[in-house]
C-alpha cells in the first residue's frame, strides 16, 4: 500500500524553482531516505506534504488524502520533527512534549518517560537553555511518544551525538517492527544507509536516483587502503577494479561494491598487514552519477 | 591580577553599544533639555503654577510624583519637582540593561567566556562594566545639568542645575550597582532582570510610602534618596555623596560575590522547572495563553496603574482647566457638562487606545511565531490553521474587554476617592465598552495583515499610533477635522458627553467581521513560513 506519494511536484518561490517535478513513493512499513546536499529541496518537499506550503503544480498525498486539502485528517497519524527545532524559551522540554503529544492526539505516556530516558534529557529545564541537540531530542520524544503510522523526520540527526545516533536509529527499527513507515531526511549518505530500504537522493530539485539501495549498488563503490606483506602486482587487470594508487606505505583502491568479494580474495593472497575501507560520501555519489 | 586589561575590554563594551548608548543618551538628556524649556511657556506665571501646585499637594500625586518643596513654586522647582522621578525611572531602565546585557546575559549566551578565555583579570569585565556605567551616568549628570542652567540661564540656577543632573546620575549608578549584584546571585538573565525590576518597582512604591508618611522609608529607596536633594531649593550636595556611597558599597559586593563564584553559576540556583504540562497547557489555546501570560499581566497592572493616576487628578480639575487654555483644547467641547466629565471622556478613549497595545501584541504574535518557525510544531499536529488563528483572535477579543474593564476600574477608583460625588461605577464601564467595536476593528486588520501581507503587519501598529497621534494632539494642534475621520475613534461617541450613535457601532463592527473574515481566508490559502 502507499502511504506517501508525489506526482510531478512542483515548488516556485517567485522565479527560483526549488522543486522541479520531484516523484517520490513510500509503502507501507518502509523506511526512505530522502538524501541531498543542503539547500536541495528536502525541507521544501516535506512542509508541501505536511500542507505548510502550497505546491505550484503537481500532487502531493499520503495515506491517498491530499496533502494540502486534508491536511489535519493526514495529521491526526503523522508525526514530524522539523529539520530547524526553534522552542518556546520559557516552557520546559516536558511541557512542550506534552503540548506536542496532547496535539496530536494518540500517544503514550509510559512511552513518553521512556523515550526520555533513553534519550538522557531533563525535562525539567527550560528550552532556552537548551543546545540544538536537545532541541531535537525534544522533538523525537514527542515524535516517538505519540502512536503515529508515518514518522517525517527533516534531518533529525544533525544536532545528536554519536552515541544518541544510536538510540535515534533503535527508535527507527522499534517503529519498523510495529509496521510504521518513516520519511527520513538526512545529507550524509552513510547515515541513513543503514536504516533505509530505499532511497530516494535529491539535487538542485530533481530527483536524480532512487529505488532500493540493491539497485543503487551500481553507484556505490567502496575506497580501502590496503598495505600488503608482499609486493602488490596486477590489481589494475582484476574485474571490479577501478583504480590503483600508491599511497604512503600501501594503496588506495577503489572497488565496485558488486566486485567486493572477489578483489579480497585476490587481495589475501598478497598477506594483507593493514586493510581499512571509507565508506562512500554524497559527493563521490555526485561524482559517479555525473560520470555514468 | 584581577582585572588585568580592564581598560580594553571598556573599549570593547563602548564599541559594541555606541549605537545603543548614544540614543539612550540623546533620548534621556534631549528630551530633559527640550522639556525645561517647554516648561516654562506652559505655565508662565507665577498664578498658574501656584494653582498648580495645589492641584499636586493631593496625596495620589504626591504618591506619584513626590512631595511638593521650596518656598514658592517656582518655575525651576516646579520642573525638578515634577520630572526628576520620571527621569530617574528612565535612567534606572537604562542603566539595568546595561549591566544585565554585560553580565549575566553575556554570560548565559557563553560570549562572556570567550572574553575570560582571554588574558583578563577575574573580575576585570564586571569591573570595566562598572567604569562604563559610571562614565554613562556622570556624562548624564553633567551635561543635563550644564544644559539646563544654559537653555535657560534666567530661570534655572548652575548650582541647582548640575544638583538635579547628579541626582539624576548617580541615583542611576545606584540602580546599576544594584543589577550587578543581582547578577551575581542569579543564574539567569531572566532572573537578574526580573529582580532588578521587582526592586526598581519596589523603589518607587517604598518612596511613595515614606513620602506620604515622613520620610524614613523614603531614604531605604535610591530615588527616594536622590529626591532628597530638592534641586534649585537646598541643592544638598550631601545626598549626592549618600548615593555615591551606596552605589559604592553595592558595586563592591557585587565584586566580592563575582570572585568567589563559579563561571556561569549564581549564587541561587535556577529551581527545576515542570516536568509535565498541565491540562490547560495542552490546547493550542492553553498555548496561546501561555506564552502570552507575561506581557499581559504586565499590561493589564500598567494600564490600571494608568487608569488610576489618571483618576487621582480629578477632585482638582475644575480650577486647574478653566486657567489653562491650552489644555481645555484637548477635551470634547460641550458646555453642557462639567470640566470632569469632559476630562473623563478624554482619558477613557485614551485608555482604550492604549490598552490596544497589548492586544495587537496578542494577535500579531502568530506572525511573530511563524517566523521564528514555532507555527510548523502545531500546524503540522492535528489542529487547522483557522482553528489556531482563532484561538489568538479569541484570546485577544477577551483580553480587550478585560484591559477596558480594568483600565476603568484604575479610573474609577482613585477618582471617586478624590471626588466629592463619587463617580457611577456602571456607567463608566458602559463608556469605556463603547470602544469595543473600535478594538475589534484593530484586531480585524492585523488578521487582516496577517492573512495576505504578512511582511507589513506591523502596519497595525502604525495605524494605532495615527489613531492615538489625532485623537489625543488632534484639536490642541488644531489639524483638519477629516484626519480624526479616518479612523474608528472619530465615529465612536465620547460618551457621556457626545451623543450616542448606535448606527456607527454597528459599522464598525461589521467592517471588522469583514476584515477578520478575509484574513482567515488568507491565512488558510498561504504559504508559511514555518
Ligand atoms: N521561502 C523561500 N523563499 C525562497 N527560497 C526558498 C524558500 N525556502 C527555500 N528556498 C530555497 O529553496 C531551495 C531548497 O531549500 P530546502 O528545501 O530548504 O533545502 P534542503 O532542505 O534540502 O536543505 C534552497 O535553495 C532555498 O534557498
Ligand atoms: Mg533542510
Amino acid at each position: 500500500m502507499v502511504i506517501l506519494k508525489t506526482e510531478d511536484l512542483v515548488k516556485k518561490f517567485g522565479n527560483f524553482t526549488a522543486l522541479d517535478k520531484v516523484n517520490l513513493e513510500v509503502k507501507s512499513g518502509e523506511i526512505y531516505g530522502f538524501i541531498g546536499p543542503n539547500g536541495a529541496g528536502k525541507t521544501t518537499t516535506i512542509r508541501i506534504l505536511l500542507g505548510i506550503l502550497k505546491a505550484t503544480s503537481g500532487k502531493a498525498s499520503i495515506f491517498g488524502m491530499d496533502s494540502w486539502k486534508d491536511a489535519v485528517e493526514i495529521h491526526k497519524r503523522v508525526a514530524y520533527v522539523p529539520g530547524e527545532v526553534n522552542l518556546w524559551s520559557n516552557l520546559t522540554g516536558g511541557e512542550v512534549i506534552d503540548l506536542f503529544t496532547s496535539l496530536r492526539g494518540k500517544n503514550s505516556k509510559t512511552r513518553r518517560d521512556e523515550l526520555i530516558e533513553m534519550f538522557g534529557l531533563d525535562p525539567s529545564k527550560k528550552c532556552r537553555t537548551y543546545s540544538k541537540g536537545n532541541r531535537q531530542k525534544v522533538a523525537l520524544v514527542a515524535a516517538f511518544a505519540s502512536d503515529a503510522d508515518l514518522y517525517i523526520l527533516d534531518e533529525p540527526t544533525s544536532g545528536l551525538d554519536p552515541l544518541m545516533e544510536k538510540v535515534f536509529q533503535k527508535c527507527i527499527m522499534d517503529a519498523k517492527r510495529e509496521g510504521k513507515s518513516v520519511l527520513l531526511s538526512s545529507h550524509i549518505l552513510s547515515e541513513v544507509e543503514k536504516l533505509c530500504d530505499k532511497v530516494g537522493i535529491i539535487r538542485q530539485g530533481k530527483i536524480i536516483e532512487s529505488g532500493s539501495l540493491k539497485e543503487l549498488r551500481h553507484l556505490t563503490r567502496t575506497d580501502i587502503y590496503v598495505e600488503t606483506r608482499q609486493e602488490l602486482t596486477g590489481l589494475e587487470s582484476l574485474d571490479g577494479v577501478l583504480g590503483v594508487s600508491k599511497k604512503d606505505e600501501g594503496y588506495l583502491v577503489q572497488i565496485e561494491s558488486e566486485s567486493i568479494g572477489n578483489v579480497m580474495e585476490s587481495l589475501a593472497k598478497f598477506e594483507i598487514v593493514l586493510l581499512e575501507s571509507t565508506p562512500i560520501t554524497l559527493e563521490e555519489l555526485f561524482m559517479r552519477h555525473n560520470e555514468g | 591580577m584581577l582585572i588585568h586589561n580592564a581598560n580594553r575590554l571598556v573599549q570593547f563594551i563602548l564599541r559594541r553599544d555606541r549605537v545603543r548608548l548614544f540614543i539612550w543618551l540623546v533620548s534621556v538628556i534631549g528630551l530633559t533639555l527640550v522639556f525645561s524649556v517647554f516648561f516654562g511657556e506652559m505655565f508662565p506665571t507665577q498664578e498658574e503654577r501656584d494653582i498648580m501646585a495645589e492641584t499636586l499637594k493631593n496625596p495620589a500625586m504626591v504618591a506619584m510624583i513626590g512631595p511638593l518643596y521650596g518656598e514658592t513654586y517656582t518655575q525651576d522647582v516646579m520642573f525638578a519637582h515634577e520630572m526628576l522621578l520620571f527621569y530617574i525611572t528612565a535612567v534606572a531602565i537604562m542603566n539595568i540593561l546595561f549591566v544585565a546585557r554585560h553580565t549575566r546575559k553575556d554570560e548565559e549566551l557563553g560570549r562572556l567566556e570567550v572574553v575570560m578565555s582571554q588574558p583578563v583579570g577575574r573580575l576585570a569585565n564586571l569591573y570595566s562594566t562598572f567604569v562604563v556605567a559610571t562614565g554613562i551616568n556622570i556624562t548624564i549628570a553633567l551635561v543635563t545639568g550644564v544644559g539646563l542652567f544654559a537653555l535657560n540661564p534666567q530661570t534655572m540656577g548652575l548650582d541647582g542645575s548640575l544638583v538635579y543632573g547628579f541626582s539624576l546620575g548617580m541615583a542611576g549608578l545606584c540602580y546599576a550597582a544594584v543589577t550587578a549584584l543581582f547578577a551575581q546571585i542569579f543564574e539567569t538573565n531572566l532572573g537578574t532582570l526580573g529582580f532588578s525590576f521587582a526592586f526598581l518597582i519596589l523603589s518607587y512604591l517604598v518612596r511613595a510610602a515614606g513620602d506620604l508618611s515622613g520620610e524614613v522609608l523614603s531614604f531605604l529607596s535610591p530615588m527616594g534618596i536622590a529626591f532628597r536633594t530638592y534641586p534649585y531649593y537646598k541643592n544638598n550636595w550631601l545626598i549626592i555623596v549618600l548615593l555615591v556611597f551606596v552605589s559604592l558599597l553595592f558595586g563592591v559586593v557585587a565584586l566580592y560575590l563575582n570572585s568567589v563564584r563559579d563561571h556561569g553559576a549564581g549564587l541561587v540556583a535556577a529551581k527545576p522547572g515542570r516536568t509535565h504540562a498541565t491540562r490547560f497547557l495542552q490546547s493550542p489555546l492553553g498555548l496561546v495563553m501561555r506564552i502570552s501570560r507575561t506581557f499581559t499581566i504586565a499590561w493589564l497592572v500598567g494600564i490600571f496603574v494608568l487608569g488610576a493616576s489618571y483618576g487621582s487628578v480629578l477632585g482638582d480639575l475644575e480650577s486647574f482647566f478653566e486657567t489653562n487654555e491650552m489644555f481645555k483644547l484637548m477635551l470634547p467641547q460641550n458646555a453642557d457638562y462639567s470640566m470632569t466629565e469632559r476630562f473623563i471622556a478624554f482619558i477613557q478613549v485614551i485608555l482604550a487606545m492604549m490598552g490596544l497595545v497589548p492586544v495587537l501584541q496578542l494577535v500579531l504574535k502568530i506572525r511573530g511565531e511563524e517566523r521564528r518557525g514555532r507555527n510548523e510544531h502545531v500546524l503540522a499536529s492535528a489542529v487547522s490553521r483557522k482553528r489556531y488563528l482563532s484561538c489568538y483572535v479569541f484570546s485577544a477579543i477577551i483580553l480587550a474587554v478585560v484591559i477596558q474593564i480594568a483600565a476603568t476600574l484604575g479610573l474609577w477608583s482613585t477618582g471617586s476617592a478624590v471626588m466629592e460625588s463619587p463617580l457611577a461605577i456602571g456607567r463608566m464601564f458602559v463608556h469605556g465598552l463603547v470602544f469595543m467595536p473600535s478594538s475589534l476593528l484593530m484586531i480585524g486588520i492585523a488578521v487582516f495583515f496577517i492573512g495576505w501581507l504578512p511582511k507589513a503587519s506591523s502596519f497595525a501598529w502604525a495605524y494605532l499610533g495615527y489613531c492615538f497621534f489625532t485623537e489625543y494632539m488632534g484639536d490642541l494642534l488644531k489639524l483638519p477635522k477629516w484626519l480624526k475621520k479616518l479612523t474608528p475613534y472619530g465615529y465612536t461617541p465620547k460618551l457621556p458627553v457626545e451623543d450616542f450613535e448606535p448606527l456607527n457601532l454597528v459599522i464598525i463592527t461589521a467592517i471588522a467581521l469583514v476584515l477578520i473574515a478575509f484574513g482567515f481566508a488568507g491565512f488558510s490559502k498561504r504559504d508559511l513560513e514555518g
